[in-house]
Formats: structure tokens, sequence, C-alpha cells
């Protein structure tokens, strides 16, 4: 009996290494949305993800992709076991954090780090959220922050911003809504034209990350009298999201905390480097007092959008007590409206 | 004093005057070297470069000379076109180097040896960035000497050698933003040089240059699809410039072709490409052998890096075009069976 336990145990011991070295070899396919391509600093980021992913199990074979559709898509029909998106794109596998784009909701970079360590934090509260039908969040990188570009400085705050007209993105209803509640005209665009629209003058706004500013030329668009309303409208991110039935939920956890202990400082450095090409000049100051009433307006357009199910309840939550966690003389922290 | 005193303070002070003279003739012969250097440079060692096929010369002409050549800028020369094609020849070293690392390292994924892939990845980087600032400064110096190409107007370039500067120093400014990619933009390489580039490659005679400043265009346009003009077909476009490069024996725009393909993950079109590059090697130009032996380094790298992604191997010797799935065709024309 005693000889027959041992056997079991030796089996066992062998099968589990055996199993073991079989999750060694498991290839899986992730599509990588990179404007650039091959050539680009998500791609780049992915493939030190990958190797790191070699040391626990998966053997990822990368795929660019230089239209964001595509690759949801691919995602979608099973083309791509796993897919680094935007958060705006993501949204439609997962409204958890595929909310964390929305409007207003993330002031700084450090509420971004919080947020993206809670994620990564993998507490027993959050994991639930993070998966969704056949669908997980693997990572959370963040992208930089979008602000207004305007053409004349004068549209400095919201009274300025009504009657003009400005692009937005297609995809994004939030946009468009925003928009429209403080009496602008929006102007449906996508990435290949918002920025030529901008610069030759044809829109007074354009709603872009910082990291659009250099590539696409945007300080043509302010010239001469334009700048960059310095508040921040939100935060756009890059997102793993993986087929649940492809990787097992080990690798998830380490894969959220990869992305907060590693990938988050590689994506700040591209950032700021967004940030020094900047000229100072352009940046147009918002005083406190706007600021407070752009925070509000923002408070009750997401109010809204959570209300009509464009954004997720939890997440909104979540957001409104890391801003007030880093800043707790906020109006909105004296109510639980969001 | 005497007259013998007189006559050594004399001496004395000769000797100081020709002293000086001496070093500020020194100065003048350093200037006159430099000018002479540059004009020599520019009108036959360039020449006779660009009719090198042998990549390895030229990255080692560039690593070793550029220090010498741009020290001439102290005594008053003026450099700036050479250093814009010695600083690009210098970047073959380093470009052909990182490549070397990521093959290695894809090796290393290949066989799940994840401490070599991730130190010959730590390499790649620590060479592209090099790369990109050796590139980084050819474009600079191109934009320092000729200025950039704004809406509708174009810098003034004079002769065949200031286009042939001004179009490689835009191609290394290009180059330079996807080098300090890989180097986590350890560099922070301007990311408007890609808008730049395009303006500035509309300057030039397509035709005249092989094809080679609308396929680098159309080839921005894969990357940044907001600078295709409204009529502007990419592909089109690359496929028309890459004919023009094969009929002028100057295939720079067939690898400009693979390389977009490449990166935007169109497999399919790679292997075109590829084949086509390899398809295309007679009649070759030889006075600019130096741009074609360029893109061969270009199309070969590619190639390499797809076949050790799959292989672990890099291409075949002298089996550029083919590729590892495929069946090399059959000679049919006779029955083996009829023979036995």
């Amino acid at each position: 009996m005693r000889y027959n336990k041992t056997v079991l145990a030796v089996a066992s011991s062998l099968l589990l290494a055996v199993s073991g070295s079989a999750v060694a070899n498991e290839k899986r396919t992730m599509c990588v949305f990179d404007i650039i391509g091959t050539s680009g600093d998500i791609y780049n980021i992915m493939k030190d993800y990958r190797t790191a992913a070699l040391d626990h199990g998966y053997d990822l074979t990368l795929k660019a992709y230089t239209d964001e559709n595509i690759a949801a898509e691919d995602l979608k029909a099973g083309q791509c076991d796993a897919a680094a998106i935007t958060g705006l794109r993501g949204r439609q596998f997962n409204n958890y954090t595929g909310s964390l784009d929305s409007i207003g909701a993330v002031p700084s970079y450090d509420a971004m780090r919080a947020i993206i360590q809670v994620i990564g934090s993998n507490n027993e509260r959050i994991v639930p959220h993070l998966k969704s039908g056949n669908f997980q969040v693997m990572g959370v990188a963040p992208m930089g922050a979008a602000y207004l570009f305007v053409k004349d400085k004068s549209i400095n705050n919201v009274n300025a911003l009504a009657g003009k007209s400005i692009s937005v993105m297609e995809y994004d209803e939030a946009q468009a809504k925003m928009a429209a509640s403080v009496g602008m005209s929006p102007v449906m665009s996508d990435i290949t034209n918002f920025s030529g629209r901008f610069n030759n003058g044809s829109v007074d706004i354009s709603f872009a990350p910082v990291m659009a500013y250099s590539a696409l030329e945007l300080y043509k668009g302010m010239e001469p009298n334009g700048g960059i309303v310095q508040y921040v409208l939100g935060q756009l991110t890059t997102q793993v999201i993986g087929r649940q039935d492809k990787f097992n939920d080990d690798f998830a956890a380490w894969s959220r905390q990869y992305f907060s202990s590693t990938v988050f400082d590689r994506a700040m450095r591209v950032i700021n480097n967004s940030y020094s090409e900047i000229d100072k000049k352009w940046w147009i100051p918002v005083s406190e007092g706007d600021a407070e009433r752009y925070d509000e307006m923002m408070r009750d357009a997401r109010i809204e959008l959570t209300r009509a199910g464009v954004y997720n309840k939890d997440m909104m939550s979540l957001l409104r007590n890391i801003r007030c966690r880093m800043d707790a003389s906020r109006a909105e922290c004296s109510d639980q409206r969001e | 004093m005497t007259f013998s005193v007189r006559l050594r303070a004399l001496f004395r002070a000769s000797l100081l005057g020709a002293g000086v003279a001496a070093v500020s003739g020194c100065g003048m012969v350093y200037k006159t070297t430099g000018d002479v250097l540059v004009s020599y440079g520019s009108k036959e060692m360039v020449p006779y470069l660009m009719s090198y096929s042998d990549t390895g010369m030229v990255c080692a002409t560039g690593e070793s000379l550029t220090p010498l050549l741009l020290s001439f800028e102290s005594v008053g020369s003026h450099p700036d076109k050479l250093a814009t094609l010695v600083y690009t020849t210098a970047a073959i070293c380093t470009e052909e180097r990182a490549l070397e690392e990521e093959l290695r390292y894809m090796r290393a994924m290949k066989e799940g040896r994840v401490a070599e892939a991730q130190d010959a990845r730590a390499r790649q980087k620590e060479l592209a960035e090099v790369s990109a600032r050796r590139m980084q400064e050819a474009y600079n110096r191109a934009v320092g000497q000729y200025g950039e190409a704004d809406n509708g107007s174009c810098p003034r370039l004079r002769k065949d050698f200031d286009e042939l500067v001004y179009m490689i120093g835009m191609v290394a400014g290009v180059q330079s933003l996807l080098a300090d990619a890989t180097a986590d933009t350890a560099v922070g390489v301007p990311r408007d040089v890609a808008a730049k580039a395009e303006r500035a490659m509309s300057c030039l005679d397509n035709e005249k240059w092989w094809g080679a400043p609308m396929g680098l265009r159309a080839a921005l346009w894969n990357i940044l699809p907001m600078l295709k003009p409204d009529n502007g077909d990419t592909w089109a476009e690359l496929d028309r410039s890459t004919r023009l490069g094969f009929e002028a024996g100057v295939r720079l725009p067939s690898a400009l072709a693979t390389i977009s393909a490449y990166s935007t993950g169109d497999t399919d079109r790679v292997r075109k490409a590829i084949r086509d590059f390899a398809n295309n090697d007679q009649d070759l130009n030889p006075d600019y052998a130096l741009i074609d032996a360029i893109a061969f380094q270009l199309v070969k790298g590619i190639s390499d890096r797809m076949w050790t992604e799959a292989t672990g191997k890099r291409t075949p010797f002298g089996g550029l075009g083919t590729f590892w799935d495929e069946t090399p065709k059959q000679n049919n024309s006779f029955n083996i069976d009829d023979l036995l």
C-alpha cells in the first residue's frame, strides 16, 4: 500500500513536470495595433512582453496591425488569441477597463499609475471586472493625455467653445455627445483626416492626444494665435485583451502585474518625450476657477453617459475614489453621485 | 647693449615671429587642407564610394573617416554635405550589428532561452540608439545645409550632388525615427521628421532618382496615412517606383516597398517584394552600386528575420527570394522512370 502511494506520488510529480513543460510550449497569436507597424513604440514594447511571457508558459507570435479596427475584428473572429488595442476600441470587449478613457476621469499621470496598479493588483474584487464574455483584460498601459488644440487662444473657456467646430473620432460616441453638450458642432473624423482638417483651418478645435502634436504637426494648425488648453480631457490607454479559453488565470494575473510594474514606466518615457517636443509657448493656462467648473461639467457628462450605458458604473466609482484619494478637496468628494 | 646682445635679441624676436607665423600659418594650412578635403570628398571620393558594392568597406570608411573630416570644422571648413553621407555610412555598421542581435534574439526565443533573448534585445537597443544618433546627425546636417521643404517651397539644390545629399539626408531622418523607436526613444528624435521628409521628397525628380523619392513618400503614407493626398494610392505608387528602380538598375524603391509591407504585417506582399527584388539583379547601375548594395542589405535583413522566425536560421546563402515552406520548382521535362 505504502509502495503504491510512492508510485502514485512519483507518477503525479512526473505528470506535473510534463504538464509544466507542455505549458511552456503553448503557442498563441497576439495582434498588435501600432500605427507605425513593426517599427512603432507599442510593437517594440510588446516584443519585450513576448520575451517575458515565454518565461511564463506562453510563446506569443506577434502580428502587426496598422488598422486598429481590423485588429479588433480579428480578435473577435478568433484570428488572434490576444490583441493590443486602444481602450476606446477595447470597450466592446470589456466595458470596465474600456471606460478608463472616459472624459475628464483621470486628471493626472499619478492617478493613471494608481489605476493601473489597482488593475495589476489581482485583488479578488477587481479580477471579476476584468473578465467579460470570453475575453479578459491582460494589461493596461498609458498612451498619454488628450487635450483641446485650438486655433485661437481666445478659445480658452467653455463659453468660447459654443458655435465652434471640433473634429471628433467617429467611433467614440462620448466625444461627439460632449462636444454637442457645450454647443460645439462636431465634425466626424478618423485618424487619417482629423489633423489635416485642423491644420488647414477647416475646424477650429481638435481633440487630440499629446503624441499627435509632433507626428501630425498640429503646431501648423495653431499658428499664429492658437494653443493647447492645459486641461486633461482624458487619457488614452493601450490594453491587452485576451481570449479566456486561450490563457490561464495565472498567466493573465502575471501579465497584468507585468504591465503595472514594467510597461508603465517605459510607456511614460515615450509620453514624456512627446511633452518635451511641445514648445512651452503653446500651453494655455486654465484658471483654478475654470478648472473647477470643467471638472463639474465633465462629471455631469460622465454621469449622463454612464446612465446611457456608455461608461461602466463600477469603473466610474473607482476613478472617483482615486481622484479623491489624490485630492480630497475636489468638490465631487463630498457626494456619492458617481 | 653690445652688438652681439642686440643680435641675439633680434634673433630671438625673429624666432618668436616665425613661430607665431608658423602657428597662424598652420591654421591657414589646416583650413586649406580641410577645404581641399571637402572638395576632393565631394568631387572624387563620393562618386568613387558610390560605385562600391562592398558595404563593409563603406561602413568602415564612415566610422573611421567621420571624426577626421568633421574635425576640420574647427578650423573653418564646411563639411556639412559630406557629413550627411559619412554619418549615414557609419550608421550602416551599427544597423548591421543591431540586425545580428535581433536574429540572435529570435533564435534564442525559438529555443526558449529567455535570458539570452533578453540580452540580445538589450544589445540590439544599444546599437539602435547609436544608429539613431548617427542618422539623426546626418539628417540635421542636410537640413542645416539646405533647409526644410515647406508647403509649396523647396530648398535650392544646385547640382546632382546636392540632390543626392538631400535625398540621403531625408532617408536618414526617417531611419533615425525608426531606430529610436527600437531604442525605447532613448534619443528622442522629433516625430515630425516623417512628415518633413515626406514633403522634402516631393522636391526631387522621381524619374531621375530611380523612383526613390516617390517610393519613400508612399512608404511614409503607410506609416502615417494622414500624409497621403486624396488621390494617392500607396501600393500603386510603390509598385510604380519599384519598376522605375528596376529599370534604372538601383533597387532602393523595391527595398522601401519591402520594408513597408513588412512593417504593416502584409506577409504575401513581403514575399512578392523579396522575390521581385531577387529576380531583378541584372543590369545594375555601376555608378550607384552602393545604393543598390544598401537596398540589398535591407531586403536581405527582412528575409533573414522571416527565415529565422520560422526556422531558426537566416536565409540560406544565395537563397534570397526563396522561402522555407515552398518546394523548389521541379524540372518535369523528362520522366525519371523512363531512364531506369
